[in-house]
């Protein structure tokens, strides 16, 4: 089995203008992917991120500070997942609750060493 | 567990809780430039670089784990959820991989990794941000 990791990228809530019931029952749509994924055996990882961003960059390592409802492509949280391909995966991501916000799902293969 | 962290959220409807013990977790984004610069970072770890495997010694049971992830991929997008290929010369900001690691506060794994990322020079970035967590 490969692993992928699934990148979740979209606005943060507090700027897409979510009723407490709206925010309670995407909480759940959440709470059941991760739910039947890990049923499935599939999960191997996942957070969600705060939503402050600090940024170090380039031969300076300088140090930046946004604040995340500034940023259009958050990254709100990942999961890795085992799957067969990238075809599997995309599959899997059929259950993400957020494309009615806009959000994307970034499907990338992890690597693996020989080593 | 993670899991249950990952499952137990409501961004924005509680606090963070303090925790039982002083450690944070936060997730470390490896973003490059460009495909090339992505390329260019893989092939010079491949050829006997150790600048990661340097810093996850230095970090030492502070390390919780970590990944480099393949440049190509796959999103999915939006109401449609439309599917696009990710490969090209023209995509800015790549992540290249990320690390999973604690530290006491912000500026602690601040420091780290402008003392750890081996790939600065080249114009790469790093993006700190704190795992969100819950008293299990």
């Amino acid at each position: 089995m490969k692993q992928f990791m699934m990148i979740f990228l979209g606005a943060d809530y507090s700027t897409v203008g979510q009723s407490p019931e709206q925010m309670q029952e995407r909480m759940g749509k959440w709470f059941a992917w991760g739910d039947k994924m890990a049923k499935a055996g599939v999960l191997r990882s996942g957070d969600a991120l705060d939503k402050a961003v600090r940024r170090v960059s380039g031969p300076k390592r300088t140090v930046t500070d946004r604040a995340g409802s500034e940023i259009k492509e958050l990254i709100g949280g990942y999961y890795v997942v085992a799957a067969k391909d990238m075809d599997a995966v995309v599959e899997i991501a059929q259950d993400y609750p957020d494309y009615d916000l806009n959000g994307t799902v970034e499907i990338r293969e992890v690597m693996v060493f020989d080593k | 567990m993670k899991l249950e962290k990952a499952l137990g959220i409501w961004p924005g409807a509680l606090l963070p809780i303090k925790q039982n013990h002083p450690m944070k977790e936060f997730m470390l984004f490896f973003i490059f430039e460009d495909l090339a610069a992505l390329e260019k970072a893989n092939q010079a770890e491949m050829n006997g670089g150790n600048g990661c495997f340097s810093w996850i010694e230095k970090l030492e049971g502070k390390y919780v784990g970590g990944n480099a992830l393949r440049p190509e991929g796959k999103r999915v997008s939006g109401k449609d959820r439309v599917v696009t290929d990710r490969a090209g010369s023209e995509i800015k900001e790549m992540i290249g991989g990320y690390f999973l690691v604690k530290a006491k506060d912000l500026e602690e794994v601040t420091r780290s990794v402008q003392e750890g990322f081996w790939e600065f020079d080249s114009g790469a970035t790093v993006e700190i941000r704190e795992v969100m967590a819950m008293e299990s």
